[in-house]
């Protein structure tokens, strides 16, 4: 356990970070006309998040492995924390990116610093989440990630639906990091300790009663599956997909996703898992949360499947389709190993290559067309050749979604049932349940297909032609797609990779 | 060069037209003519790769081990932490299939000549579709098996919905729909599969090997056989195949009949058979009964088609039922029956999707009332309609008469009534093939189809081959009787040797 000043050198990514925040935030105040253009702005805030992308790297790598608790046990800097990271601060970028290439907030937004800025702050919240293993500290982090995640969506100058979608926003959240801290409270009333190790200790130690256990997980599944969109605490979710600035939307069902997935992975299996001999988890504290998690998985992916047939809106079906994600991942999440873990973070990367693109693909149809409709993708590929290119690259993303081989999503699919199987024989009903979702979900990522390629384009929408400024965009379109296929034949890297997150359990 | 194609043969046959299919996307949108003659060549080259194949199958081998009775092995590994390999080679029950796909898809380009609208599209499609099928047959390897049987349902997706009849889309969707329901349920076999063998492995000849670790047998045979069943496809999972069958292009339902549908029967084999043996052998009464179900069903049904596409696709159904009776019959010649079947069935039934291909391009309809008496105008046309449909009906000395032969032989031998009934389909069948025949091209002729002009050159070109297989494998079957003949021992004698 390190002290504060110790800790410093463990944190310059971080540190990096909230420097450059305030003094970003402090030269606006003395010289606002410096930042009036907003693509300058823009270019501030990706080399600032490029800057700590690299410093993050530069940590992960030299770190071999070694692990550190910073700030007296605050934060835990092991491969799972810089592996999330690294996975935060890219989704970050990508937010960035899309912001900048986006019409839409270009027109809608009245100042781009502040948007950054808070851009930069969530990430800065995001990072603190995946390494916390202090009760307070995860709560801070996750009501700073939340705030900053409030004021995002809202953001649109003089939009009803994104105003509505923030104060919706806020509601649900308020509700849920209410009922989390109180459940938080209640563990700590039980274990006297807000440390992870402490409380994981004091479980292993004596034998709890379930009743107190059980309801302060259920309350803390409320804060965190709010946070991932999981049944029952998801019904924010298409609202807030729908209102807000559409590069914000993708980067909520990534990024703000996978810092939920890092909270709840390591909130249950740094507390309520002890370490047996060989690779074997033994689940303490009296609390079978491995079936909870599996009940909410199993009407999470249900219920995102069942509601997403019937979306006109893309992004609102891409919202229904993230629900059904988070269920898929839960079941992993559920499977009490640490194949679980590492598949977690495995489908996480994938479903970031396959959800940012898929969401570029939007973000490039509204600056065109200026709607989110999906009969207004009628007949895109007929086009022209760039129609053509958006729609081929948007089935490959949408395939891969529902996880046909040979792209990364079936890959990642093949991983979460792997988990669920090696759970036992206790969980082959979620799998069961998971293969019927992925035949629904077939059907309504095939509809947006059906409507890009069936139908005869409607007369008089025109496509403009390949631009050569748009460039940057293309190259980020084919690169993720160009991904998700690699990963889809050949995805040993992520594997590798997967299998470090998981190393945090030693 | 010659050394490299023997030892990479398999992966050459499987990939070359994907990687034709590349080539193809990278010529000028607006030559069609090249397009089409490049496709024709990209899928000719596998056709003579097959006939390497086929000279140099040796046709005693007898197992199913890497080093007894597979040949053309490739294997080398693929990811080596979940022991994936890239395991290819073939036996004597995929070497006709191979070698029917090989054959069919040429004649298919041919067929699709007449495509004009995103022609650089159908035909990367077609390609790709054409490495699908191909790794299905030449795949060992469950996962690998697993991708290329899923890589298949896209180009076909796309293949009906963008280039089919009026319902196109509602055709697409449901076979999209229906396969993948079956897969899913083969996926997690596949997974329960590698986690229980140890150490753990997805190489079907070792889980054939160790068949005995599994547990919950009936449930992973259930959900294999449904996935197949949807393939084939067995009554009640049927309903996809009229819709697709007729609403796809006439060079897809082609290859939807000649090829597709054989995939069910050939994973039965190769899976069902192969790694869960006693419980197949339990339910040989239960697949007996729905191969007679699919017999009757589908000729009935057929008899009473206005559509003459429909009824050629109804037919498949009766004609899928034989191979189901004649592996469920677990005799030598059942089964040498039913794998001779689903090449006489592959080659008949594309018959039949060409020819009413080539009826439907001049007369703008289907309808079995609305010709009559046209085959004085079209004597070459009725000739081969004629050979065909009596190909199909099992006419003595045409090669449909063997295999239902050869199946009824070992289906009687277990199965009395069930064979008695089967056979009464063969009647129906030769009714409305006749029916149908003589409401087309016999009686007086349809004033409206006075001028109606005779099968072109490339037309004639696409259905010779075929006719003279049906007429040849009819009177001397045993070059593909050769091919399967030792395969399907070993298959056999698993059986007899289990004591059941």
């Amino acid at each position: 356990m390190l002290t504060n000043t110790e800790s410093l050198k463990y944190f310059f990514s971080e540190g990096f970070l909230s420097f450059f925040f305030l003094f970003l935030l402090i030269v606006s105040f003395l010289k606002r006309d410096l930042f009036t253009n907003s693509s300058f702005v823009y270019l501030l805030g990706i080399s600032g998040v490029i800057i700590t992308l690299i410093l993050e790297l530069t940590l992960a790598t030299a770190g071999q492995g070694h692990t550190q608790l910073l700030f007296y046990g605050m934060l835990r800097n092991d491969y799972f924390a810089h592996l999330f990271k690294l996975l935060l601060v890219f989704s970050s970028l990508f937010l960035l990116v899309f912001s900048f290439i986006s019409k839409e907030t270009n027109r809608k937004f009245l100042n781009s610093l502040e948007y950054v800025l808070l851009i930069l702050a969530s990430t800065l919240g995001m990072m603190l989440l995946a390494s916390s293993v202090n009760l307070l500290m995860m709560y801070l982090s996750l009501e700073f990630l939340s705030l900053t995640a409030y004021l995002l969506t809202g953001f649109s100058h003089r939009d009803e639906r994104s105003s509505e979608a923030a104060i919706k926003y806020l509601l649900y959240g308020a509700v849920a990091s209410g009922a989390m801290l109180y459940g938080l409270s209640l563990l700590y009333g039980m274990a006297g300790s807000l440390d992870y190790f402490a409380i994981q200790e004091y479980f292993a130690q004596n034998n709890v009663s379930g009743v107190i256990a059980y309801i302060s997980v259920i309350l803390i599944l409320a804060g965190a599956g709010f946070k991932i969109a999981a049944f029952p605490f998801h019904s924010w979710c298409p609202d807030v997909y729908e209102g807000a600035p559409t590069p914000f939307t993708a980067f909520l069902s990534v990024g703000s996703k996978s810092a939920g997935f890092a909270l709840i992975v390591r909130f249950f299996y740094q507390i309520f898992i002890e370490k047996g001999g060989g690779d074997i988890l033994v689940p303490i504290g009296g609390v079978d949360w491995s079936l909870l998690l599996a009940i909410i998985s199993a009407f999470t992916m249900t219920l995102g499947n069942l509601a997403a047939l019937q979306q006109e809106n893309i992004k609102r079906l891409l919202a229904y389709s993230g629900i059904a994600h988070a269920g898929y991942i839960l079941m992993a999440v559920a499977s009490q190993t640490l194949f679980g873990v590492s598949s977690v973070f495995l489908y996480l990367v994938i479903y970031f290559l396959m959800n940012f693109g898929a969401f570029l693909v939007v973000i490039i149809i509204a600056n065109e067309f200026n709607t989110e409709l999906i009969e207004d993708y009628e007949g895109l590929v007929w086009k022209n050749a760039r129609g053509a290119f958006l729609a081929s690259m948007f089935t490959i993303y949408l395939l891969s979604l529902t996880g046909i081989p040979p792209l990364a999503g079936f890959i990642g699919k093949v991983y979460l049932f792997l988990s669920v199987f090696e759970k036992g024989s206790s969980l082959y009903w979620l799998a069961v349940v998971a293969v019927i979702n992925m035949v629904i979900s077939l059907y309504y990522y095939v509809r947006v297909i059906k409507v890009m390629f069936l139908l005869k384009g409607k007369e008089g929408v025109a496509l403009s032609a390949m631009d050569r400024s748009q460039y940057i965009q293309y190259s980020i379109m084919a690169g993720l797609s160009f991904l998700t296929i690699i990963f889809g034949i050949y995805w040993v890297p992520l594997d590798t990779l997967s299998k470090l997150a998981a190393n945090f359990l030693n | 060069m010659s050394e490299f194609i023997q030892n990479h043969i398999l992966t050459l046959i499987t990939f070359i037209p994907l990687i034709g299919g590349f080539f193809i996307l990278f010529l000028p949108k607006d030559k069609h003519d090249v397009i089409r003659w490049s496709s024709l060549v990209i899928t000719v080259v596998p056709f003579l790769l097959a006939l390497i194949l086929f000279a140099g199958f040796d046709r005693s081998v007898y197992g199913f081990t890497h080093s007894n009775g597979i040949q053309f092995i490739e294997e080398y590994t693929w990811i080596r932490a979940y022991n994936i390999h890239y395991f290819m080679g073939i036996d004597g029950i995929s070497m006709p299939m191979i070698f029917l796909t090989a054959l069919i898809c040429p004649l298919c380009v041919l067929a699709s000549w007449g495509i004009n609208r995103g022609v650089k599209g159908y035909f990367f499609l077609f390609l790709l579709l054409e490495t699908g099928m191909m790794g299905v047959f030449t795949a060992l390897d469950f996962f690998l098996f697993f991708v290329f049987w899923e890589v298949m349902l896209l180009p076909m997706y796309f293949l009906i919905g963008i280039w089919g009849g009026p319902r196109k889309e509602y055709a697409a969707i449901k076979f999209f729909l229906y396969t993948l329901v079956g897969s899913v349920m083969m996926l997690l076999v596949m997974i329960y599969f590698y986690l229980t063998s140890d150490p753990h492995t997805f190489d079907m000849t070792k889980l054939a090997e160790i068949n005995s670790v599994f547990d919950y047998r009936t449930i992973l045979w259930f959900a294999l056989f449904i996935n197949f069943a949807i393939k084939i496809p067995v009554f009640p999972f049927h309903t996809w195949l009229p819709d697709a069958h007729v609403e796809a292009p006439t060079a897809i339902s082609v290859i939807l009949a000649g090829v597709l549908l054989k995939m069910g029967a050939y994973g039965i084999l190769r899976i069902n058979y192969a790694v869960l043996p006693d419980v197949s052998y339990n339910m040989s009464m239960f697949m007996a009964i729905f191969g007679m179900i699919n017999i009757i069903y589908g000729a009935l049904t057929a008899m009473a088609q206005k559509d003459l596409k429909k009824l050629v696709a109804y037919s498949s159904i009766s004609h899928m039922g034989f191979v189901l009776l004649g592996i469920a019959s677990f005799t030598n010649e059942g089964i040498n029956g039913a794998i001779l079947q689903m090449f006489n069935h592959g080659v008949i039934t594309a018959m039949l999707f060409l020819l009413v291909g080539v009826i439907y391009d001049r007369a703008h309809h289907r309808e079995i009332d609305g010709f009559g008496g046209i085959a004085s105008v079209v004597p070459n046309y009725a000739f081969v309609s004629f050979l065909a449909f009596f190909g199909a009906l099992g006419l003595p000395g045409l090669n449909s008469f063997i295999s239902e032969v050869l199946v009824f032989i070992g289906a009687f031998k277990k199965y009395r009534v069930i064979t008695a009934i089967s056979a009464s389909g063969i009647i129906i069948t030769a009714s409305y093939c006749l029916w149908t025949l003589q409401r087309i091209f016999l009686g007086k002729l349809n004033e409206k189809y006075k001028l109606l002009p005779d099968m072109n050159i490339r037309e004639t070109i696409s259905l010779l081959p075929l006719a003279l297989l049906v007429v040849i494998l009819g009177v001397y079957p045993h070059p593909v009787l050769n091919l399967m003949k030792s395969t399907v021992k070993y298959v056999n004698n698993i059986f007899l040797n289990m004591n059941l």
